[in-house]
């Protein structure tokens, strides 16, 4: 395997943020992290990029030991939440500042940045200074930065939270390119569980410091392996009785006799129509329906639904 | 909707901006006219420069002189606190704390106790000098005040560029290492650039407040004249007040340029830290720009802890025959010159730091959080005295108060007002750092819910800034402990405090005594300032307590 992180633990003082973290990433692959803020995602990231030492547990690059490696010297290069751009900077010196430690000459980096400029469409931005830019433009310069480098692995701290929600959606497109361009593995850290599944190969899902689930997005989705993937991943209705669960989605729901529930909420969305039915005694199920004209039912409604209660299978 | 309803606290919010905006105008920009008006125009009130000419041709030399140790002790100061805040940066949280706490109980003494260790150890009977290496070396002079202003002011500037380093951006380090600058480059790519407003500011403050001392020249100065030390020489020995005010309007011009620069940069100094949670910077402590930086800093602390370890020493032994030994005679002599003035000094700074601080927090209010314009300019004239000459203060009290209506010359109270109005121009600042760190929601909320201005002020500006209050107090408290050249006009025989008889007694060479004297002021800030810290700190472990169990 291209990364192999093994056993890692990181404890800060007497607290253990990371128990026991394993997995694996294949080369030119885009992993996502994902999990809800203090999940220790972030620190995971930062142990491989070498900002934070391991308590335990190795870290394989291509065979190599990462462990003790610092930062600098390690093939891998760090995206930040913030950016960390160099304010004190033009966009073009920004970009180039890391082949001064590749033994590349001022004119070949200075012809290198520009490629990397038209890439990511910004010419023109060479010489604008930092504080100049938006925050799509801070983005992208911030990633031609460590792609210039050309690292083996590059990691992206939640790299679109800044972004407005338009912008988000547009720029983990391009990452998606740029990642596939240059067939750079990479990983990339986030909260929002529709980003991970727009981009990412694999998702490794964190709870509290560990591996919750490990899969790709059908697989966490449709086969969620915990109570917390489950509850952290899309929407769901718990069955009182069996504990099993269903996605509102999968359920049927028609106006057909015998009738075994009524409508007790109505929620126009537009796109969608999301109903909460009564369902035999205490339970509701939440029901989610294309708003395609059919099957549009009216609030107190009697209706008849039909569905497969799915267990969580536990690994 | 136009009418308004009459109600008291409207008026006495008036009442209280008016009283707030007239202190400032009174106490600060009177004065600081008086002193040109004085050295500008004749016995007939009318323009002359004829006489400030006439002066300048003919003490051309000290001119020269001045600007020489301030050009020599800009750099060298600068040099080493850029040194000290870059070592501090990379090191440990261990060296981080040593380094503060050493620079920050350097910065609470009276700035010639430097002068006064440096004779106790290299002087003519020194320690070092004489005792131990049995030299005959001559500290007096020009090399004597650069190294001894560069010693004195390396503290505050390295706290300063600590403080600016504080504000950086740490992914900006780490995005750096990330592509592969190791520690030199970080030292030379980020820290520096990044510190360079910061520099600039201190560099620009060095070279005016050593052209503003005329302490450290008239104690190991020797026969090397400087401006600073004739302004002062010119009102002490030959009462000569008009040239007083023209070699302190010499000394104020280049900090006019300095005052641009800082007004225009001193957010970098203000605006708050971002947190670092827990991880520390891995920044491998390795390459020769570190090496360097350590040796020198190691240097500077050396030095500072051999300045104070030589005042304590000092204080607590006495020399017979040749011979060390301890001996509470230092103490016991020093009583008869403290006395009375231990007392009042305590009172005066205690008064000019409550005071002072309540009043840049109103200021600060209106200015910052109600924006009126009236209050902009009163903030910025309150901001003046801190790069103002502390003699350049003094004259403008005594041109500006010595006459009737306003005769207060003679009195506790200019005293008092002078110490209270300079300091201003530090607690504005803690003000400022205080008030943008409240949700300006909540004033709103405020008015929403009927209340004035003054309520603003009672319920939320000074309940929510008790910690910058605090501050501002313990630095008011100690400037004033510790000041000299803004009162040593003003004090009248009969009410010296403190410093002034520090002075006195380190001019007429007794510096067992003054070594006393001189830990009697450390002490005192010294508990002011710790007991400060303790409370800033029980109340942060406080918060702390609550976040960790929310977190839970």
């Amino acid at each position: 395997m291209f990364l192999t992180v093994e056993q890692l633990r990181k404890d800060f003082g007497s607290k253990t943020v990371l128990h026991d973290i394993n997995f694996t990433m294949a080369e030119g692959e885009l992993l996502s992290i994902l999990g809800p803020s203090g999940c220790g995602k972030s620190t995971l990231l930062r142990c491989i990029g070498g900002f934070e030492s391991l308590s335990n547990g190795s870290i394989k690059l291509d065979g190599e030991e990462l462990s003790s490696v610092p930062a600098e010297d390690r093939p891998v290069a760090t995206v930040f939440q913030t950016y960390g751009l160099f304010p004190h900077m033009t966009v073009l010196n920004n970009i180039i500042y890391g082949l001064k430690f590749k033994q590349v000459s001022k004119k070949e980096a200075i012809e290198r940045g520009r490629d990397i400029l038209k890439l990511l469409e910004l010419e023109g931005y060479q010489h604008k200074r930092i504080q100049e830019l938006s925050g799509g433009e801070q983005q992208r310069v911030a990633l031609g930065r460590s792609l210039i480098v050309k690292p083996q692995l590059l990691l992206l701290d939640e790299p679109l939270s800044n972004l407005d929600e338009r912008l988000r959606v547009s720029m983990r497109e391009e990452i998606k390119k740029i990642q596939q361009k240059f067939n750079i593995a990479t990983i990339f850290v986030t909260h929002d569980q529709e980003e991970a599944f727009a981009i990412a190969d694999r998702i490794i899902l964190m709870e509290s410091g560990r591996i919750s689930q490990m899969g790709t997005a059908e697989e966490i989705y449709n086969h969620p392996a915990s109570s917390f993937s489950l509850a952290f991943i899309g929407q769901s209705n718990v069955l009182e009785t069996s504990g099993c669960y269903v996605r509102p989605e999968k359920i049927k729901i028609t106006n057909q006799t015998p009738v075994n529930g009524s409508i007790v909420r109505k929620q126009f969305k537009g796109d969608t129509i999301e109903y909460r039915v009564a369902y035999e005694e205490n339970q509701f199920l939440d029901i989610l329906v294309l708003n395609n004209g059919e099957n549009e039912f009216e609030l107190y409604e009697e209706v008849y639904i039909e569905f497969e209660p799915q267990k969580i299978r536990r690994r | 909707m136009n009418q308004k309803k009459w109600h008291p606290y409207h008026l006495l919010d008036k009442l209280l901006q008016t009283t707030v905006i007239l202190l400032v105008l009174l106490f600060i920009l009177y004065p600081f006219i008086m002193v040109f008006k004085e050295a500008m125009t004749d016995a007939g009130n009318r323009f002359d420069l004829s006489e400030f000419v006439l002066y300048f041709s003919s003490n051309i030399s000290l001119l020269k002189n001045s600007l020489l140790v301030a050009s020599v002790t800009m750099l060298l100061t600068t040099l080493f606190s850029v040194i000290v805040a870059v070592y501090h940066f990379i090191s440990g949280p261990l060296m981080k704390k040593i380094i503060t706490a050493t620079l920050a109980l350097t910065m609470i003494s009276p700035p010639f106790v430097t002068s006064l260790a440096y004779i106790n150890l290299f002087g003519k009977r020194g320690f070092i000098s004489h005792d131990l290496l049995q030299l005959t070396y001559n500290p007096y002079g020009a090399h004597g005040i650069i190294l001894m202003q560069t010693i004195g002011f390396v503290s505050l500037n390295a706290l300063l560029l600590v403080g600016v380093m504080k504000k950086i951006d740490v992914s900006v380090i780490e995005s750096a290492q990330s592509l592969g600058a190791k520690t030199n480059a970080v030292i030379k790519d980020m820290l520096i650039p990044l510190m360079k407003q910061g520099i600039l500011v201190v560099a620009l403050l060095s070279f005016i407040r050593s052209l503003a001392d005329f302490t450290t020249p008239s104690i190991i100065g020797g026969s090397f004249r400087v401006l600073a030390t004739e302004g002062y020489l010119s009102i002490i020995a030959q009462g000569n007040i008009k040239q007083a005010a023209m070699i302190n309007i010499i000394i104020f011009l280049p900090s006019i340029a300095a005052f641009m620069v800082y007004i225009r940069n001193h957010k970098i100094f203000t605006s708050r830290t971002q947190g670092m949670s827990f991880s520390q910077l891995q920044l491998k402590r390795q390459g020769w720009l570190y090496k360097v930086c350590r040796l020198l800093t190691f240097f500077i602390l050396g030095c500072l802890f051999l300045q104070y370890g030589s005042i304590f020493l000092t204080a607590v032994t006495t020399k017979y025959r040749g011979n060390l030994s301890f001996s509470l005679q230092n103490i016991l002599d020093s009583r008869p010159y403290i006395s009375s003035t231990f007392t009042r000094s305590i009172i005066y700074a205690l008064i000019a730091g409550v005071l002072g601080s309540m009043l840049s927090f109103i200021i600060l209010y209106y200015s910052q959080v109600k924006n009126l314009k009236w209050m902009k300019w009163i903030d910025f004239i309150a901001t003046m005295p801190y790069i103002l000459p502390g003699t350049f203060f003094g004259l403008g009290y005594i041109f500006a108060f010595s006459n009737e209506p306003l005769k207060l010359t003679g009195t506790s109270m200019i005293v008092i007002l002078n110490v209270l109005f300079r300091q201003l121009s530090f607690s504005t600042k803690t003000a400022s750092a205080a008030l943008s760190q409240i949700n300006p929601e909540i004033f709103d909320s405020v008015q929403d819910l009927g209340g004035s201005r003054i309520h603003e002020l009672k319920d939320v500006v000074f309940p929510l800034s008790k910690e910058g209050l605090y501050v501002s107090f313990v630095n008011g408290f100690t400037s004033t402990m510790t000041t000299i050249g803004s009162i040593i006009f003003l004090v009248y025989p009969s009410q010296k405090v403190i410093t002034l008889v520090l002075f006195d007694v380190v001019q007429s060479g007794k510096y067992r005594i003054a070594s006393a004297i001189a830990c009697y002021i450390i002490l005192i800030c010294l508990a002011v300032n710790g007991l400060g810290y303790l409370m800033i700190n029980k109340k942060r472990g406080r918060e702390r307590d609550v976040s960790d169990s929310r977190a839970a």
